[in-house]
C-alpha cells in the first residue's frame, strides 16, 4: 500500500510538473495542413517534371518551412541548407555506393569463388557506412539549423560513433536484447554531449532508471502484442532522452505515451492506405504536431550568453545517409 | 548624405534582427532607402546602414515563413523579411532569383537525358569489349548459378546435349564466331536466353512447345545471334550505368526514374532482339533450313498474346508475336530444296529428353 501511494504521489507530482511545464512550454509548432500541402505539391509537380532530379530541392524546401515552424522562445529555427549542398552528396555517395557493390564481384573475381560474393559482404559494409552516414548526416542537418541567428554544431567523430554502435550492436546481441536501453542512450549519449550551440555545450546524463523496467517488460510481450508493447518503450526512452538533456539552464521534458505513439503509428498508416499516398503531408505535419506537443523546453535563454562558433560543413553525410535511408528525417523532425 | 537619406526614406518596417554573434533577437525599425537599409536597434540606441552591395537575400519569404536576409557587415546576420519589407527591398537588391537554381536543375536533367540517351548506348558497346574474358567468365558463372538454383541440368554426355551442342557448334563455325556452350535446364518455362560467356541456356519447357526441329534451330540460332554481338555483356554494363544514373540524380529513391529506366531498357531490348532475329534468319538460310517454320514457334504463342498486350507491346522486351511471325514468314529463301535440321528420330530423343534425367524426376512428381 505503501509503495502504490508512493508511486501514485509520484505520478500526481510528475503530472503537475509537466502541467506547469506546458504552460511554460519556449517550444511551439504553427504549420498547418494547407501550407505543408503547397509546399509538398509544388515539389511533387517539379520532381515530376524534373525526374526526380529536383529531389535534393525539395527536400530543402520542405525542411525549411519545417524547421521555420518550430519557434523557440518566440524566435523560428531556420535551415540554411542548399539543394545543391545535398545533390552534390548524393553525386560522392552513388559513387561510394557503386563501389561498394562492386566489391563483392571483385572479390569472387580475384579469388574466383562464388559463395565469397554471396556472404553478403556489401550488406555488412552497409551497416558500417549506415551509422557512419547517420552520424554525418545529422551533423550536416544540425550545422545547418540556427536559431537566432547562432548555428546548432555535431563535433564527435562519425568514425567513433561508427564504432560505439558496432559495439552496443554486439552487446545488444550477446545478452539477448537485455542491454538495449544502455546501448541506446550510450548512443544518444554520444551525440548530445558533441551537440552545441553555438558555443554553449549539451550536456546528457546517461540515466537509465526507470527503462530497463520498462523495456523487459514491452521486449517479454513483444511476440503476443505483435510488437505493439515497443511504441511504450520507445515513449519512455524518447522522455528519458529528453529529461536527461540540459543546455545551461534549459531543461527539457518528454510526455510522449506509448499509447499515443501507437496511435500516431496506425494513423499514419491508416492515411497512407487511405489516401494511396497523397496524405503524406497530413503525416509530416501529425509527426510535427505530435513531437511539439509531447516535448517541452524551459528555462531562460536570456539568461545564457550563446555566442557563434565558427565551422565547415559538407553535404557528403546528407546523400549518404538518403542511400541508406536511415528515416532521420522523422526520428529527428525536432532534434 | 543625411539630408539624401531624408529625402529618399520611402518606409519603414518593423523586424527583428540576428547579429550572427549573439543568440539575441534584435527588434529593429528598418528604413529602405535607395542606397540601402538602415536598421534602427531602439533598445541598444545603435543605427547602421547596410548598403545593398553588402545585403544578400537568402531566402524569400513564402509558403507561410518568413525570409531573411544576411548583411555581410555582420557575418551570419539574419534579418528577418516579411512580404512588406521584401517587396520593398526587392527592387535594390540583387536577389538570388531562383533562375539560377532552375538553369542548374536544368542542365542536370539535359546531362542526365544526355547520358542515358547518348553516352551509356554509344558507350556501352565499347566498354563491354574491353571487359576482360576472365570477368566475363565469373560473371557467366554467376548469374548461371542463380539460374540453376534447385533445377535439374542435363549432363553434357547425355544425346540431347550432344545434339544441340553440335547444333550450336555448326552454327557457329558457319557464322565464323567463336565456340557457343549451350546447357539444357530442367524447368516447365518457355525460355532461353543468351549468358555472359559465351553460354546459351534453354529450359526443356521451351522444347515441349516446339513443333518442329526448324523451329528450335531458329530460337537456338536467335541467342547465338546475342552471343555474336555481345548483348547480355552489353546489358550489363548499360543496367549498371542505368543504376548509377538513378542512384546520382535521385539520392537513392528513384523509383520512379527506375521504372522509367526499365522501360527505356526494354524499348532499347527491343532493336537487339530484332537484331538477333535478322542474325537467326541469315544463318537458317546460309543452313539451308527452312526459315519460315522458325514463324511456327511464335505462332503458337499468338494467341496468348492478348489484344491488351497487344496494345501495350511497346512495353516488352521482345517484339510483339505477329511481326515476328511476318518477319520469319515474308523471309526470302533463294534455295529450292531445304535441309532437315534433324531426322524424325533425332527430334523424338530430344523431345524426350532421353538420358538427362527429368523423366525420373518427373515420375517422381507425376507417379
Amino acid at each position: 500500500m505503501h509503495h502504490f501511494f508512493k508511486s501514485h504521489d509520484l505520478r500526481m507530482h510528475r503530472m503537475q510538473q509537466h502541467s506547469s511545464v506546458s504552460q511554460n512550454n519556449l517550444l511551439q509548432y504553427c504549420g498547418t495542413k494547407g501550407e505543408i500541402y503547397k509546399v509538398w505539391i509544388k515539389n511533387l509537380l517539379l520532381m515530376i517534371v524534373t525526374f526526380l532530379v529536383y529531389r535534393a530541392w525539395a527536400k530543402t524546401r520542405m525542411r525549411k518551412y519545417i524547421w521555420s515552424h518550430y519557434v523557440i522562445a518566440g524566435d523560428p529555427l531556420r535551415y540554411t541548407g542548399t539543394g545543391g549542398e545535398i545533390f552534390k552528396g548524393y553525386v560522392i555517395a552513388a559513387l561510394i555506393f557503386a563501389v561498394l557493390s562492386a566489391i563483392p564481384f571483385i572479390i569472387a573475381m580475384i579469388f574466383n569463388n562464388e559463395s565469397l560474393a554471396k556472404a553478403n559482404i556489401a550488406f555488412y559494409l552497409s551497416f558500417l557506412i549506415g551509422f557512419y552516414a547517420y552520424y554525418s548526416g545529422l551533423r550536416y542537418r544540425l550545422g545547418r539549423t540556427t536559431w537566432r541567428g547562432i548555428r546548432l554544431r555535431l563535433t564527435g567523430n562519425a568514425i567513433h560513433y561508427l564504432g560505439l554502435a558496432l559495439k552496443r550492436m554486439f552487446v545488444n546481441i550477446f545478452t539477448l536484447g537485455f542491454a538495449i536501453p544502455t546501448s541506446d542512450i550510450k548512443k544518444h549519449s554520444y551525440i548530445m554531449n558533441h551537440l552545441f550551440l553555438g558555443n554553449q555545450a549539451a550536456v546528457f546524463v546517461e540515466d537509465i532508471s526507470g527503462l530497463k523496467k520498462t523495456h523487459i517488460i514491452t521486449w517479454l510481450l513483444a511476440v503476443p502484442t505483435l510488437l505493439i508493447s515497443r511504441f511504450w518503450y520507445r515513449a519512455a526512452l524518447a522522455n528519458k532522452k529528453l529529461e536527461n538533456l540540459s543546455l545551461g539552464n534549459i531543461r527539457f521534458y518528454g510526455s510522449y505515451t506509448g499509447g499515443a505513439y501507437a496511435k500516431l503509428f496506425f494513423g499514419n498508416i491508416g492515411l497512407v492506405v487511405i489516401t494511396l499516398g497523397l496524405g503524406m503531408p497530413l503525416i509530416v505535419h501529425r509527426m510535427m504536431v505530435f513531437h511539439a506537443r509531447n516535448v517541452s523546453i524551459v528555462g531562460t535563454l536570456e539568461d545564457i550568453a550563446i555566442l557563434q562558433q565558427q565551422s565547415q560543413l559538407s553535404g557528403i553525410g546528407e546523400g549518404l545517409s538518403d542511400q541508406f535511408d536511415t528515416g532521420m528525417d522523422v526520428d529527428l523532425g525536432f532534434i | 548624405m543625411s539630408i539624401l537619406v531624408l529625402f529618399d526614406r520611402n518606409n519603414q518596417h518593423h523586424t527583428t534582427f540576428y547579429d550572427g554573434m549573439h543568440a539575441v533577437a534584435r527588434a529593429v525599425d528598418v528604413s529602405v532607402f535607395a542606397t540601402g537599409i538602415e536598421i534602427c536597434d531602439k533598445e541598444q540606441h545603435r543605427k547602421f546602414f547596410c548598403s545593398y552591395e553588402n545585403l544578400h537575400i537568402m531566402d524569400v519569404p513564402r509558403d507561410g515563413q518568413s525570409g531573411y536576409a544576411h548583411c555581410t557587415q555582420f557575418p551570419e546576420s539574419q534579418l528577418l523579411l516579411d512580404d512588406a519589407l521584401f517587396r520593398a527591398i526587392k527592387p535594390h537588391v540583387q536577389t538570388k532569383t531562383p533562375w539560377n537554381i532552375i538553369a542548374m536543375i536544368g542542365i542536370l536533367v539535359v546531362l542526365v537525358g544526355l547520358i542515358v540517351f547518348v553516352t551509356i548506348p554509344a558507350s556501352a558497346p565499347v566498354i563491354a569489349a574491353m571487359i576482360p574474358a576472365t570477368v566475363e567468365k565469373r560473371l557467366g558463372a554467376l548469374v548461371f548459378d542463380e539460374i540453376k538454383r534447385g533445377k535439374l541440368v542435363c549432363p553434357q554426355d547425355a544425346q540431347p546435349h550432344m545434339m544441340l551442342q553440335s547444333l550450336v557448334d555448326d552454327f557457329a563455325h558457319a557464322n565464323n564466331i567463336a565456340p557457343v556452350n549451350i546447357v539444357i535446364v530442367h524447368s516447365s518455362e518457355i525460355n532461353a536466353f543468351a549468358l555472359p560467356a559465351r553460354q546459351i541456356v534453354l529450359f526443356d519447357g521451351l522444347l515441349q512447345q516446339t513443333a518442329t526441329p526448324e523451329a528450335l534451330a531458329g530460337v537456338i540460332a536467335h541467342e547465338i545471334g546475342h552471343v555474336a554481338y555481345n548483348h547480355s555483356m552489353e546489358s550489363f554494363v548499360r543496367i549498371l550505368g542505368m543504376g548509377l544514373i538513378v542512384e546520382v540524380a535521385t539520392g537513392g529513391g528513384g523509383t520512379m526514374l527506375f521504372l522509367g529506366s526499365e522501360l527505356y531498357h526494354n524499348v532499347y531490348s527491343r532493336e537487339k532482339e530484332q537484331q538477333a532475329d535478322e542474325f537467326a534468319a541469315r544463318a537458317m538460310h546460309a543452313k539451308q533450313y527452312d526459315v519460315h517454320k522458325v514463324a511456327d514457334f511464335f505462332a503458337r504463342s499468338v494467341k496468348e498474346e492478348s489484344g491488351l498486350l497487344e496494345q501495350f507491346s511497346w512495353l516488352s522486351t521482345h517484339p510483339t508475336h505477329q511481326s515476328r511471325i511476318d518477319f520469319f514468314t515474308s523471309y526470302p529463301q533463294e534455295h529450292s530444296s531445304r535441309t532437315p535440321v534433324m531426322t524424325d528420330a533425332q527430334w523424338r530423343v530430344l523431345q524426350k529428353m532421353k538420358g538427362c534425367g527429368f523423366h525420373k524426376e518427373r515420375l517422381l512428381h507425376n507417379p
